[in-house]
C-alpha cells in the first residue's frame, strides 16, 4: 500500500515503477508528450505552485457542498476526501477523479492518514460536532490550514483549544457560517450605518435543545466503522438515526443529541448569534453573565456584554435579530467587514491561505460565538443565572457550572 | 426606543426557535439521595450497562468524593472506563487525582492513554514523575498522551522532561512532545518566566522538525525576547 506521505513499500513500488514505465514508453512511441496548458496556469487556472492543495474531511452532507465549493476553484487542487462510510468517500473520490479526469484523488477512513500528507496544505472538516475541536487541532498540529463547518465547538473549553493551536503554528483557520455575512445585511447595515444609535438589545430565536439519546443498538451496516464515527463521544450503540446527517433536529439525526450536537442551540445557532454579534459589533467579545428567565411556565435568557449591549434568546414578544437602538443618537456609520478574494466564504479562506491573513470568520471570532451558544445551554441545564469570566475561561465560584465546561473524551482522543 | 424586525429572518427564528422549554434536563436533582441512588446502580450487579453510563453522567455533575472509591475500580473496566473518567474527571476533590495516578500504574493501552489525558486535564502536577515514565511507553496512543497531559501541567521539571524526550522520541511521538514543548514554552511566558520560555523555543528551534514548529519556535522566542527587554 501506498504510504500517505508517498512512500512506496515493497512490491507495490515495484509494481508502480514498472507501469509507469510501460505507460510512459507506450506514450513515447504512440504520442508526442503534451504538457497540458492548465497544468502551466493557462485556462484561468494557476500554476500548480500557486494551487492550495486540499482535502476534505466528512464529506457526506455539508462536506459534499464544500467539497463542490472548493473542487470548482481554479485555485484549488483538490487531492484526498475522508469518511468513515466507505459508500461517501468512494463517491466523493469518483467526482473529484471525474472533475480532473484522473484518478488521483486518495480516500481515507481515517483523518490522521489524510492530515499526515505533507503535500496537503489545507483541509475542510464538516464531520458531526463533537469531533470539530480534535480534528481542528490536529490539523494545526500537522500544520495544515483549516476550513471547520459551525458549530466549531460541542464544549466551551474546545474553543480556546482551537484558537490557541491555530495561533500556535500561525495557520489560517475559518469557522463555516457563510451566513453571519450574507443573510442578516437587513439588520447589519442598519446597525453598522449608525443610524439606529447606539444599538442597546438584540434577540435570537432558535432551538430545541439537544437531548440524550436513548436509541436501541441495531447492526452496523457494512463499509461503515462505527467506533471511529463515535471518536471522543460515549461508546453507544448504532442506530441510523443516531448518527444520521439529516439537518432535521427532531430526533432523527446526530444533531438532535447532545452528545454529539448542542442541537438548535448551537446548529441554527452558530448563525443566528453569529450574525447578531457582528450585527451590534460584539464579535471579539464574550458575555459577562447569563441571566435565567422564567416566565409564565416559559424560560429564556440573556446575555449580558461588558459593554452593557444585552443579548437575548428567545425573548417573550420579540422577533430573530429584532434590534433596539437609542433614539435620537446617530453613530458615525462603520465600514462593514466583508469577505476577502472572490467566491464568498470558500474564497475568503483560500485568499487568506495565500496572504495569511485572517479570515472573516476567524476561528476565535466564531469561537465567541460558539461560547454564547455554549453559556447558553449550561445556564438552561442548571436552570439559572450565571457569571462568566471570558479571560479566565471559568464561572467565578462556580464549581457546579464549571463542571460543565468539558466532558472526557473517550480514549484514545485527547485534546 | 428604536425597533428593527426582518420579517423573514423573524420568521426564520420562529420556525426553529422558541422550544428552549421542550428540552429533556440532563442535571439531575443535586441531592445526597440522588448522589446516593447513582452510586447503587454502580454498585448493582443487575443494572444495564445503560443505567451505568447513565449514572457516570449524573455523577459527572452532581458527584461528591463519596463517589470517587465507586468509580475507581470502573477504570479498568473496558466498557465502563470512559464514563467513570468522565464522572471523575469534573469532580473537585483531590482524592480524584490519587485514583488516577495509582491508575496509571496499573492500566495499559487505551484505557492507561484515557487516564492520562484526565491527568492533564486536572492540571495534577504530582503526576509528573509517572507521567515523564510514560513518555517513553512503546505504545504511541500512551507516550503521545503523555507528552501532552505534560504540555498542560507545564511544570519545569515537565518542560525540563519533554525536551529531553524531543532528541530520543519518534514519529507521531516526536510531534506530541514537540507540540507540548511548545504548550510548556507559551506557559512560562505566561507566569512571567521569559528566560525558560526563551530556552525552551531555543531547543525546539534547533530539532529537526518541520517547518511550522520551527516557525513556531522562532516567533515564540521573539516573543520570550521582547517579555524579557520588558516591552
Amino acid at each position: 500500500m501506498s504510504h500517505p506521505d508517498g512512500i512506496r513499500t515493497g512490491n507495490q513500488a515495484s509494481q508502480d515503477s514498472r507501469r509507469r514505465f510501460l505507460k510512459a514508453a507506450a506514450g513515447a512511441v504512440m504520442a508526442p508528450y503534451v504538457i497540458p496548458t492548465s497544468a502551466l496556469g493557462a485556462e484561468d487556472r494557476p500554476p500548480p505552485s500557486e494551487r492550495i492543495v486540499m482535502g476534505g474531511i466528512g464529506i457526506g452532507n455539508m462536506g459534499r457542498g464544500d467539497l463542490g465549493a472548493f473542487l470548482s476553484r481554479g485555485d484549488v487542487q483538490y487531492v484526498a476526501v475522508c469518511d468513515v462510510l466507505k459508500a461517501a468517500r468512494d463517491q466523493a473520490k469518483g467526482r473529484v477523479d471525474k472533475h480532473y479526469g484522473n484518478t488521483d484523488c486518495r480516500a481515507y477512513r481515517d483523518f490522521r492518514d489524510l492530515i499526515g500528507r505533507s503535500d496537503i496544505d489545507a483541509v475542510h472538516i464538516a464531520t458531526p460536532d463533537h469531533w470539530h475541536a480534535i480534528m481542528v487541532v490536529e490539523a494545526c498540529r500537522r500544520g495544515k490550514d483549516v476550513y471547520c463547518q459551525k458549530p466549531e465547538s460541542r464544549t466551551l473549553r474546545e474553543g480556546p483549544l482551537m484558537v490557541e493551536t491555530a495561533r500556535r503554528y500561525g495557520r489560517v483557520v475559518s469557522g463555516g457560517s457563510q451566513r453571519v455575512l450574507q443573510d442578516y445585511r437587513k439588520v447589519v447595515d442598519p446597525c453598522w450605518s449608525g443610524q439606529l444609535g447606539t444599538v442597546k438589545q438584540i434577540n435570537v430565536n432558535v432551538g430545541p435543545l439537544p437531548r440524550p439519546c436513548n436509541l436501541p443498538g441495531v447492526p452496523v451496516p457494512e463499509g461503515f466503522d462505527w467506533d471511529m464515527w463515535l471518536g471522543p463521544a460515549p461508546w453507544a450503540p448504532y442506530h441510523p438515526y443516531r448518527c444520521s446527517g439529516s439537518y432535521a433536529i427532531n430526533g432523527t439525526s446526530w444533531r438532535s443529541w447532545s452528545d454529539y450536537s448542542g442541537g438548535g442551540m448551537t446548529d441554527w445557532g452558530a448563525h443566528h448569534f453569529g450574525g447578531a454579534t457582528f450585527a451590534v459589533d460584539v464579535r471579539h467579545l464574550e458575555p459577562v453573565e447569563v441571566i435565567y428567565h422564567e416566565e409564565n411556565g416559559r424560560n429564556y435568557l440573556t446575555f449580558r456584554y461588558p459593554n452593557g449591549l444585552l443579548l437575548h434568546h428567545n425573548h417573550p414578544g420579540m422577533g430573530n435579530l429584532e434590534v433596539v437602538g437609542t433614539p435620537g443618537e446617530k453613530l458615525a456609520p462603520k465600514t462593514v467587514p466583508s469577505y476577502k478574494g472572490q467566491g464568498g466564504i470558500y474564497g475568503d479562506f483560500i485568499h487568506c491561505c495565500k496572504t495569511r491573513e485572517r479570515p472573516f470568520r476567524d476561528i476565535e471570532i466564531a469561537v465567541h460565538t460558539m461560547a454564547v451558544c455554549h453559556l447558553g445551554l449550561i445556564a438552561y441545564e442548571l436552570k439559572r443565572s450565571l457569571r462568566w469570566d471570558p479571560a479566565k475561561q471559568e464561572f467565578p465560584g462556580d464549581s457546579e457550572a464549571n463542571r460543565l465546561v468539558e466532558r472526557a473524551k473517550r480514549q484514545p482522543w485527547v485534546l | 426606543m428604536i425597533k428593527l424586525a426582518n420579517p423573514a429572518i423573524l420568521a426564520a427564528g420562529l420556525l426553529l426557535g422558541s422550544s428552549s422549554e421542550s428540552a429533556a434536563q440532563t442535571v439531575p436533582p443535586n441531592t445526597p439521595e440522588e448522589v446516593g441512588r447513582l452510586l447503587a446502580v454502580l454498585k448493582s450487579s443487575g443494572a444495564s450497562h445503560k443505567e451505568k453510563v447513565d449514572a457516570c453522567r449524573g455523577l459527572a455533575v452532581i458527584g461528591t468524593k463519596e463517589a470517587v472509591p465507586v468509580l475507581a475500580p470502573l477504570l479498568a473496566d473496558e466498557q465502563l472506563s470512559h464514563m467513570a473518567r468522565y464522572a471523575l474527571e469534573p469532580i473537585p476533590d483531590k482524592s480524584v487525582d490519587g485514583v488516577l495516578r495509582r491508575a496509571l500504574d496499573k492500566l495499559h493501552g487505551r484505557l492507561l492513554a484515557g487516564v492520562v489525558a484526565s491527568v492533564g486535564v486536572r492540571r495534577d502536577a504530582e503526576a509528573v514523575p509517572q507521567l515523564i515514565r510514560l513518555l517513553g511507553n512503546s505504545d504511541t496512543a500512551v507516550a503521545s498522551a503523555a507528552a501532552r497531559s505534560l504540555g498542560k501541567i507545564a511544570t519545569p521539571e515537565a518542560a525540563a522532561a519533554l525536551l529531553g524526550r524531543l532528541a530520543k522520541a519518534k514519529g507521531l511521538v516526536r510531534l506530541a512532545v514537540a507540540d507540548a514543548c511548545l504548550a510548556c514554552a507559551e506557559a512560562r511566558l505566561a507566569q512571567k518566566q521569559p528566560e525558560e520560555a526563551a530556552a525552551i523555543y531555543g531547543a525546539v528551534g534547533k530539532a529537526n522538525l518541520p517547518k511550522h514548529f520551527r516557525v513556531a519556535a522562532m516567533q515564540g522566542a521573539l516573543r520570550a525576547r521582547r517579555a524579557r527587554q520588558g516591552k
